[in-house]
Formats: C-alpha cells, sequence, structure tokens
C-alpha cells in the first residue's frame, strides 16, 4: 500500500510560486496498476517524485507498506517505523533504503551512455556486498525478464527507444523492488513500442505482483493498463476511481475531455456542427448519448427500441472499449417520430441499466 | 647525431646536452604541474557541479568561495602571476627559480582553467541521469564517480588535453623568467646568439608534442564517447 495523505508541493522562485501539488491525499493497492493522468504542468511528476522523496515536499506524509511513514514538516523529513509511534529525523541512509525499495523509468530512459546494457542492469547490484556470479544470474535474470539477453554488450546508443526503455526497466527491478513509478515512459515512444512496453508493465505486474503508478497524459494509456486513475488539474487531483467508472461517468469537464479524446467521441460536437441535417428540426429528432456496460447490450436495444414504441432510431457514432475485461458500449443515436413515443423510448431505455443522456432535442427549438 | 642533421643545424649540435638538459626539464615542469593541475582541478570542478544550486550537495558557501577563487586566479596574466607569487613559492619549494620554482605558479596558472573544463564537463551530463541514480538509491560517491565522472569520460580527456598543450605553453613563458627549460633554451641559446636554427628545432619540438597531445586526446575521446575504453566480453 502507498499512502499519500495531504502532500504539497510548492516551488519557490524569485518572482512567483508555483503550487506544484495541493494537498493531495490517494491511496493505492499492492499489485495495482495506478495512473495518474493530467495535462502538462499539473504536477503529476511532482507527485509521483514525492513518493521517494527526489522530491521533498512541503507537508503531508506518505506510508509505504513494509517500511514505514514518512512525514514532511519544517521543510524536514521524519521517519516512523511500521507499527512504531516514535518518530525520527529520516537518516539518509534510511532515504537510501526506501529508494532502493522503489524502481522508477522515465520518458527519456536515463541510461549510462559509457555502460553496457551488462552494466546499466547491474547498477544497483554493483558495490552492494553481492557477489560477482550472483549479479551476473540477477542481470541475466532481468535481461530475460524483459527479453534483451542478446543486447548484453551492446550499449545504449546502439538501442532503439523500446529497447532502451525495456533495458530501463530491467535496471529499475534488479534489486526486486515491490513498486515501479512510471513518469511517461512511454511519451517517446511510436505506437508499436508503446503497446509492448505497456505489455511488458502488465506482465511484470501479473508475474511479480509489482505496484505500479503510471504517470501519463494519454487516457489509452490509462485504458490499457491501469485499474484505477486519479485525474490531476493544477496541482490537485479532481477525480479518482475505477477506470471503468471514470470511462462510464466521467464527472469533471477535465476527465470528460481525457475520456472523450480516447474514443472518438470527441468528434461529436464537431459533426453536429458540420452536419445540420442530423437534427432535423421539421421533425421531431433528439439527439441521444447511450453508454451501456456490462448488464446491458446496446446494439440490439436499437432495434427492439425502434420496433417498439414505433420510432425511428438511427446510429451516429458507435463506440465500445474493453476496460480490465469488461466491454463499455457508447452509442450516438439520433432518434426521430413522434414525441410522446420519443419521451416512452427513453424510459425504456434508462429503465434497461442504460444511461442515456440528450444532446440536443429539435422539440425544444 | 647523423652527419646530414649536424649539417642542418650546426649549433643544436654542438649545444645538444642544453639542449636535452632544457627538453627533461620542460617534461619535469610538464609531468609535476600536470599532475596537480589535474588533481586540484579535478577536485574543485566536482566541488563546483554538486554545491552549486540543485546540485546534490547543494552549498552556496562552498561554491561562492571555490568560484571566486578560480576567477580570480583565472584573470591574473599568468607572467604577473609568476611574479606575484614569487614568495610563496619560496615558502613552499624553498626557491623561486629553476624547475622547482616554476612548478608553483604553473599549477596556479593552469588550475583554474581546468576546473573550469571540468565544471563545464559535469554539466554536460544530463541531469536525468543524476536523477536516475539517487532514485536507485545510489550515494553521494556513487553519483560522483559512477556517474559524474564516468559519463564525462570524454569530455574530461578533452579538457586534459587542451589543458595539457596550455600548460605546455605556460612552461615555456616560466621559462623565460628562469625556470630553464626548451623555452629558456630558445631564448638564451637561439634568439640571443643568434642561432636560428636552434629556434627551429625549439617550435619543431613543440609542435610534435602538441601534435602527439592533441590526436592522442582526440583519439581517446572519440574511443570513450558512448563506450567503454575496453572492449567488455559476457
Ligand atoms: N524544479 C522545479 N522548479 C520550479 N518549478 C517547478 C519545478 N518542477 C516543476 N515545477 C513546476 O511545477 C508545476 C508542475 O510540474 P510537473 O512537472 O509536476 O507537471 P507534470 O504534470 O508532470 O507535467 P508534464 O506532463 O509536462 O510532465 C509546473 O508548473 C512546473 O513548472
Ligand atoms: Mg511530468
Amino acid at each position: 500500500m502507498i499512502e499519500i495523505s495531504h502532500v504539497s508541493k510548492t516551488f519557490t522562485a524569485k518572482e512567483n510560486n508555483v503550487a506544484a501539488v495541493k494537498d493531495v491525499s490517494l491511496s493505492i493497492e499492492d499489485g495495482k496498476v495506478y495512473g495518474i493522468i493530467g495535462y502538462s504542468g499539473a504536477g503529476k511528476s511532482t507527485l509521483v517524485r514525492c513518493i521517494n522523496f527526489l522530491e521533498k515536499p512541503d507537508s503531508g506524509s506518505i506510508t509505504l507498506s513494509g517500511f514505514g511513514t514518512v512525514t514532511a514538516r519544517d521543510g524536514k523529513l521524519y521517519y516512523t517505523a511500521e507499527g512504531d509511534s516514535s518518530e525520527t529525523v529520516l537518516s539518509e541512509k534510511k532515504l537510501r533504503s526506501l529508494r532502493s525499495g522503489i524502481g522508477m523509468i522515465f520518458q527519456h530512459f536515463n541510461l549510462l551512455e559509457r555502460n553496457t546494457v551488462y552494466e546499466n542492469v547491474a547498477y544497483t547490484l554493483q558495490y552492494s556486498g553481492m557477489k560477482k556470479d550472483e549479479i551476473r544470474k540477477r542481470v541475466l535474470e532481468m535481461l530475460d525478464l524483459v527479453d534483451l539477453r542478446d543486447k548484453i554488450a551492446s550499449y545504449p546508443s546502439e538501442l532503439s527507444g523500446g529497447q532502451k526503455q525495456r533495458v530501463a526497466i530491467a535496471r529499475a527491478l534488479a534489486n526486486n523492488p515491490k513498486i515501479l513509478l512510471s513518469d511517461e515512459a512511454t511519451s517517446a515512444l511510436d505506437p508499436q513500442a508503446t503497446a509492448s512496453i505497456l505489455s511488458l508493465l502488465r506482465d511484470l505486474n501479473k508475474r511479480l505482483g509489482l505496484t505500479i503508478v503510471l504517470i501519463t497524459h494519454e487516457m489509452a494509456v490509462v485504458k490499457e493498463i491501469c485499474e484505477r486513475v486519479a485525474v490531476m488539474e493544477d496541482g490537485a487531483v479532481v477525480e479518482e476511481g475505477l477506470v471503468y467508472d471514470i470511462f462510464a461517468d466521467p464527472v469533471q469537464p477535465i476527465t470528460r475531455k481525457f475520456v472523450e479524446s480516447s474514443n472518438g467521441m470527441g468528434n461529436l460536437q464537431k459533426l453536429i456542427e458540420q452536419n445540420e441535417s442530423l437534427l432535423d428540426k421539421s421533425r421531431n429528432s433528439v439527439l441521444l448519448r447511450c453508454l451501456y456496460g456490462r448488464d446491458a447490450v446496446g446494439d440490439a436495444l436499437i432495434s427492439e427500441v425502434s420496433r417498439k414504441y414505433a420510432v425511428n432510431m438511427n446510429i451516429v457514432l458507435a463506440n465500445v472499449e474493453m476496460l480490465q475485461g469488461s466491454p463499455l458500449g457508447e452509442l450516438v443515436v439520433s432518434i426521430t417520430g413522434d414525441s410522446g413515443n420519443i419521451d416512452a423510448a427513453i424510459a425504456y431505455m434508462r429503465n434497461s441499466n442504460v444511461k442515456v443522456e440528450v444532446i440536443a432535442d429539435a422539440r425544444m427549438a | 647525431m647523423p652527419e646530414w642533421l649536424e649539417n642542418l643545424m650546426p649549433n643544436v649540435a654542438s649545444y645538444m646536452d642544453k639542449f636535452g638538459e632544457s627538453l627533461s626539464a620542460t617534461f619535469q615542469m610538464f609531468l609535476i604541474s600536470g599532475l596537480f593541475t589535474f588533481l586540484f582541478g579535478g577536485v574543485f570542478g566536482i566541488l563546483l557541479t554538486v554545491t552549486r544550486r540543485g546540485g546534490i550537495m547543494e552549498n552556496p558557501v562552498i561554491y561562492q568561495i571555490v568560484d571566486k577563487v578560480t576567477n580570480i586566479f583565472r584573470s591574473i596574466p599568468f607572467i604577473i602571476l609568476l611574479i606575484f607569487l614569487i614568495p610563496f613559492t619560496r615558502l613552499i619549494t624553498g626557491t623561486a627559480i629553476g624547475v622547482r620554482g616554476a612548478i608553483v605558479p604553473l599549477i596556479f596558472g593552469a588550475t583554474p582553467f581546468f576546473t573550469r573544463q571540468v565544471e563545464a564537463a559535469l554539466a554536460g551530463v544530463d541531469p536525468g541521469k543524476v536523477e536516475a541514480a539517487t532514485a536507485m538509491g545510489s550515494g553521494k560517491a556513487g553519483i560522483i564517480f559512477r556517474v559524474y565522472l564516468h559519463e564525462a569520460v570524454p569530455e574530461l580527456i578533452r579538457a586534459v588535453t587542451i589543458t595539457s598543450i596550455s600548460l605546455i605553453g605556460l612552461t615555456t613563458m616560466a621559462g623565460a623568467v628562469g625556470a630553464g627549460g626548451i623555452g629558456s633554451f630558445a631564448i638564451n641559446y637561439g634568439q640571443n646568439l643568434h642561432h636560428q636554427d636552434i629556434v627551429n628545432v625549439c617550435v619543431i619540438v613543440l609542435l610534435i608534442f602538441v601534435s602527439l597531445v592533441q590526436s592522442i586526446g582526440n583519439a581517446l575521446a572519440k574511443r570513450t564517447t558512448n563506450h567503454s575504453l575496453f572492449q567488455k566480453k559476457y
């Protein structure tokens, strides 16, 4: 469990202060893939860097199961052991042991350019008192895990972006951390490499029970591997929940934007503007957005409803997402017919576990 | 010395002993002062890197002191520095003349230059690498040696190369004020006695030496860019 509690961080510059993280509290369960999404400058990196204290929070505390609690106060960090209540100043040694238990990967890989793949992966193992043959065994194990054994003697400059990130993952996991922080790890990669890194991360999460905290600005990435997601805006977490629920029912405008950007529904507004015939004012015409999930079937419902209520239903846009193995369907339909029948049809759909939202209504015009 | 060479530069031939002595004096000055310059400049360059704002051991006081002292000594012309340091040199080495007298001013003349070179080389190391090492729980020493110095090797080699070349220049200047070496040989036996061949030979010897340093430096820097110096086998 990673328990982030009331963490704040302000950067003080000469002219203006930037409140990068404002009173954020989150708990991240062990063995889960947790997404943090937000636009540039939202404070995602700052928040995640507070977890391994690359950034010193101004206030708040971080609790890591198996380690203890670190509290920031008056520019200092204090440590409380698990199940203990006495507080001591966090020592350099303790801080380093905390960091050893948390792996981290970055957008630009940050590999050591003059070291071979082997030496990069062995970074945390060398000078740690580990025997040479043990180090070798561990490095080979890690390289097998990321499928790069044949590149053992290569230098980073000889690798593709995707391969570099694999080396970075192997390096980050070499001394067996339980947590992996990923700061835009796929942002510099092409779609194919992105997909392969994401599936590697999912695999590591499953096989090693690794907890992954993943920063991204792409909802597609969240959709792909996260179970929960926190949406950050302007230093604060504005929405948090299961990815499925966030997609099914985004509350904040920014969350809606992210969801729409990932599923093509963002084009809806443009479509309506360009295509006035969608909304035929001469007839009773209503544009609906229907969301249906695990316990409803959308397309079948359309034909059922149109027969039952003698209304005409045209599908304008359709989209089905698979989120954590559950389908989430979205339909935009234009419905025409007798005004009373339209209302009855909508009511019927709402009763069948379909979330219906009226986007435009020609009858009101 | 073969006969044709003797005919080509008769004066060099007759002062061969002096010439040999001068060469050896220059090498001694170069090697000893180089050793200390690289040591001190390296330490100061690292100090500037780690103590600057946002550095891994941020410390404004140490940074300001090293920075200012470096600047002061950099801005004093070497000839002035030679004279200025005479009392101090006497205190340290017991004499202000000869090779021993030249070492101290040479170190003072070259160290600030090398310090800045090292600082620039280390500043070229991507902060992301330092951050990654920090995140892995690496300590200060680990970050200095395994990240900063190790990643900057090609740049450090370039720094050593150009500092060496400028140090050779400084040794000849020190020679002009009585330190001996190839510089004073060129002046005292070449220029003053109107033996142009001696001056020419001094120029050629220096040229060869500088080119040698430069090409070894370039080759090593190239070889170590994105690569270890030696082949690794696994
Ligand atoms: N070291 C720093 N000094 C001053 N301001 C900083 C520093 N680091 C971040 N900030 C500021 O804090 C805010 C949050 O930055 P942060 O890097 O956490 O955003 P982010 O969500 O990760 O953005 P991105 O998607 O661009 O990486 C920004 O306004 C940024 O300018
Ligand atoms: Mg960021």
